[in-house]
């Protein structure tokens, strides 16, 4: 060996070393800074922010990991900025030059000291992973989707030390972080501005971005995305390669970053032709097949005489979909209760962001939405969507769930078709229901009885309606304590309101808003009563077998649309609520009262009697 | 005799305009602020008005983080015994931003550009106004804050970081405690008014961490004026 060969030797081996032990200090440096703490901190909430109202779908989440470590690569990047501008801003710069090791190897070791950042969103991660698995996760993270959080990192991270080498001053690391993030909301907003349509070139822009949203508005499920997140990873790590290449830039050795340098760029090249290709045909006719047949792909299971369909990541929920039908059938009389229920999972036929489905698919799945909406399905089905609940919002899907078993049991109408009625009937309603009505619904209501039909049916007044509510809210300790929040938030009859320190009284109206407990196909059709709602929370406090018991003794009763809530209410041991007019009568004097608003409140269009 | 005071604290100030405009490091607010013109004229104009408001936002911040550098004087530690005290030096350059910074705010409203009131229009730009000065003290004040821990006294370094995590923090806030929220919104007149009380706040902290450092001790001096505290 040459003397000069073994020059070359003795001059590298000591400068990776020197490099390696400067960034071990400057990487125990930057994890100790208060900044990264904070980025730290804000990732957590901000992951919490984005899933604590949602159980763990694991296939979904990962996006969010990713997405919530935007805030701890911000705090990187503001941390390696200042570590790269400090010898510049302290004039140490030619301190250091005295010291073994270079300017280059210097920016080399700052870059190198990245991956103790990066190890430290590993942790985050790590700990946001313990949350998802403290409630029984389902499905399977994809390793792109994950691994784009860290290396995210790892780019603004270099970005950081980029900008403190180039131009060393303290304030450009928080700009950058400004600019970047502006960068960010400018290229995602296209997730909004296609809202609904097919995956289209244009579509693909938002891939540019650091971190992606599956949509802004979580409305869209991640089985129907074909998302590019391998070719995004191949992106981000090529973009972060040329940024580390132009930060080394800044010492000399040009012509050593070179090959570095066209590697980056051809990873960041390749990774933008494969994330901004669309996706194939026969991917799109594969998510159509999921969507169009969903009975070829689900796994189904039996229970108490109800069948549970899911897609198979989601199978462990049938135990989430079952707790509440359960406990609302046991309080049914056995001969009255629903046959052949089915709870089916579906993805949807409406989205608010762009999906993979093919147009033609998406419209065909609407029709058949509207038809079975219109004409109901056999066997009755609930359609559950690839959402659930988790913490204090559990129990508001749970009460959807069990509210639609209630219905099918005391006989309120499933569909459109259903509210079309018979002479008979219209005769019944006219002569013994209308006169329970509020005197504005009744007029609303004579509309549609003049019609035959509506679009809509209220409970108002009726014992069965106050039945179902009941069923459901205690089936489940979620349902029962879902519901007595509810009736505490929204307390019944006359409210009050402060303006401009004067107290104002308002009535809102009998109907009880149950969106969003439950879903759309049922508030679209029965509308529920703020009397019976409150009558059923304040059952809950009464032992869940007597009440039960009194309804079993009536039953056939309590399933006539004649039978009053005032007929039970004795049973029920329940004192009547104060009638509005006696409620406005016991208002304090300075409590003003806008008439117009307690006459009647709002009503819901036409909505006639159900029957 | 009272006033002789106040009007010779009045020449001293005057006389430390020019110098103190010398001294301030203008060239950050002057980069953000370039930074600032190009985002907005890229982005505002035709914008719908939620997005324009939002990037009249994010140009406020990036104005006030580059603001906050104003307050730099690596001298401060040599120059505490000048009879001039902390609050006047930095009240100075302050007030010297301040019309650099509202021309700047007015030049970006209006490259910006109004909205119809078919469209949602017009822009609150009272109240956005109102939110780029909260912003502006509170870079302002934690850059004095940041100057008690870092080296020369230099606190521009520190506030950025701080006004990002501030407003990082805010867009997390539950739904009644929500302080950016959208045009139109219903909560938006009494969410003004908490940015009224952020201000009052951050100017609060901004002449309490100016105080001389012995001059305003008001606890001392209460315990000073106890009986046993005086000389017999």
């Amino acid at each position: 060996m040459s003397v000069a060969a073994l020059d070359r030797i003795a001059v590298r081996v000591p400068g990776w070393a020197v490099a390696v032990q400067l960034a071990r200090h400057e990487g125990l440096r930057m994890v100790r800074h208060p900044i990264l703490w904070v980025g730290g901190l804000l990732s957590l909430a901000l992951f919490g922010l984005l899933t604590w109202q949602s159980a763990p779908v694991l296939h979904r989440d990962d996006v969010n990991v990713a997405g919530a470590l935007l805030p701890f690569a911000a705090a990187t990047l503001i941390v390696a900025n200042l570590a790269a501008s400090r010898a510049a801003r302290n004039g140490t710069d030619e301190l250091y030059n005295t010291a073994p090791a270079s300017r280059a190897l210097r920016t080399l070791s700052q870059l190198l000291a990245l991956a103790f950042p990066v190890g430290v969103s590993l942790t985050v991660a790590g700990a946001m992973f313990v949350y998802m698995f403290i409630d029984a996760p389902v499905g399977t993270p994809r390793f792109a989707e994950l691994a784009a959080g860290p290396v995210s990192v790892a780019l603004l991270g270099a970005a950081g030390v980029t900008v403190g080498q180039w131009k060393p001053h303290p304030g450009l690391g928080p700009m950058a972080v400004v600019v970047i993030m502006a960068f960010e909301i400018l290229l995602i907003q296209p997730v909004i501005g296609l809202a609904g349509t097919n995956a289209e070139f244009t579509q693909r822009i938002p891939w540019f971005a650091l971190w992606i949203p599956l949509s802004l508005t979580s409305e869209v499920p991640s089985e129907i995305v074909i998302r590019p997140g391998g070719w995004h990873l191949l992106y981000l790590v090529g973009l972060a390669v040329v940024v580390a290449a132009v930060a080394l830039a800044r010492d000399g050795h040009r012509a050593r970053l070179v090959p570095l340098l066209v590697a980056g760029a051809a990873a960041a090249v390749l990774g933008s032709i494969g994330q901004l290709t669309p996706a194939s045909s026969a991917q799109r006719a594969a998510l159509a097949s999921l969507m169009v047949d969903p009975e070829h792909y689900q796994v189904c299971e039996v229970r108490l005489g109800v069948t549970y369909c899911a897609y198979p990541a989601y199978a462990p929920w049938i135990d989430r979909w079952a707790a509440p039908i359960e406990g609302a059938l046991a309080r049914i009389p056995p001969n009255s209760r629903p046959q052949r229920l089915v709870v089916r999972q579906r993805f949807g036929s409406y989205f608010e962001g762009p999906v993979d489905i093919p147009q033609s698919t998406i419209r065909e799945l609407e029709r058949d939405r509207r038809r079975e909406e219109r004409l109901g399905a056999w066997p009755p089905t609930f359609w559950t969507g690839t959402s659930w609940g988790r913490g204090e919002t559990e129990g508001e899907y749970e009460v959807g769930l069990a509210l639609w078993a209630a219905m099918e049991a005391v006989e309120l109408p499933s569909n459109r078709r259903e509210l079309v009625l018979t002479d008979a009937e219209t005769e019944v309603i006219r002569g013994e229901m209308l006169q329970a009505l509020p005197a504005k619904q009744r007029v609303q209501a004579e509309k549609g009885l003049r019609r035959g039909r509506s679009y809509y049916c209220t409970t108002l007044g009726q014992a069965r309606g106050l039945a179902a509510l009941w069923i459901a809210a205690q089936s489940t300790p979620e349902t029962r304590g879902t519901v007595r929040r509810v009736a505490s938030d929204t307390p019944f009859g006359v409210n009050f309101y402060e303006h401009e320190g004067q107290r104002f009284a308002y009535y809102e109206g009998p109907f009880m808003p149950l969106y969003p407990l439950v879903p759309p196909p049922m508030w679209d059709r029965v509308q529920f009563v703020d009397s019976e709602f409150h009558y059923a929370a304040s059952l809950l406090d009464r032992p869940a077998d007597e009440v039960a018991e009194v309804f079993a003794q009536r039953w056939d009763d309590v399933l006539q649309p004649t039978t009053s809530t005032a007929h039970v209410l004795d049973d029920l041991g329940l004192t009547p609520h104060p009638t509005i007019e006696d409620q406005v009568a016991a208002l304090p004097d300075d409590v003003k009262v806008d008439r117009g608003t307690l006459r009647g409140g709002t009503t819901i269009s036409d909505s006639i009697p159900c029957f | 005799m009272l006033l002789d005071p106040m009007v010779s604290r009045g020449r001293q100030t005057l006389q430390l305009v020019r110098p103190t405009a010398k001294a301030m490091p203008w060239r950050p607010v002057i980069w953000a602020a370039a930074l600032a013109v190009v985002y907005v004229w890229k982005e505002a104009p035709g914008a719908y008005i939620d997005y324009r408001v939002l990037v009249l936002r994010v140009a406020a911040l990036l104005v006030c983080m580059g603001a906050a550098f104003v307050l730099d004087d690596a001298t401060e530690d040599t120059i505490s015994h000048v009879p001039s005290p902390l609050l006047l030096r930095r009240a100075l350059r302050v007030a010297l931003l301040l019309p650099l910074a509202a021309a700047i705010w007015l030049f970006l409203v209006n490259l910006a550009g109004d909205v119809a009131p078919r469209d949602g229009g017009p822009l609150p730009i009272g109240d956005v106004t109102l939110e780029a000065g909260t912003l502006l003290v509170t870079a302002l004040a934690a850059a004095c804050v940041g100057s008690r821990v870092t080296s020369d006294r230099l606190g521009g370094i520190v506030a950025a970081p701080i006004l990002l995590a501030i407003v990082a923090a805010a867009l997390f806030l539950p739904g009644n405690f929500k302080i950016i929220i959208p045009v139109g919104d219903p909560r938006w007149a009494n969410v003004h008014n908490s940015w009224r009380i952020a201000l009052a706040v951050a100017l609060g902290i901004f002449v309490y961490v100016n105080r001389s450092p012995g001059a305003y001790r008001t606890i001392s001096r209460i315990r000073a004026m106890r009986p046993e505290s005086r000389p017999i």
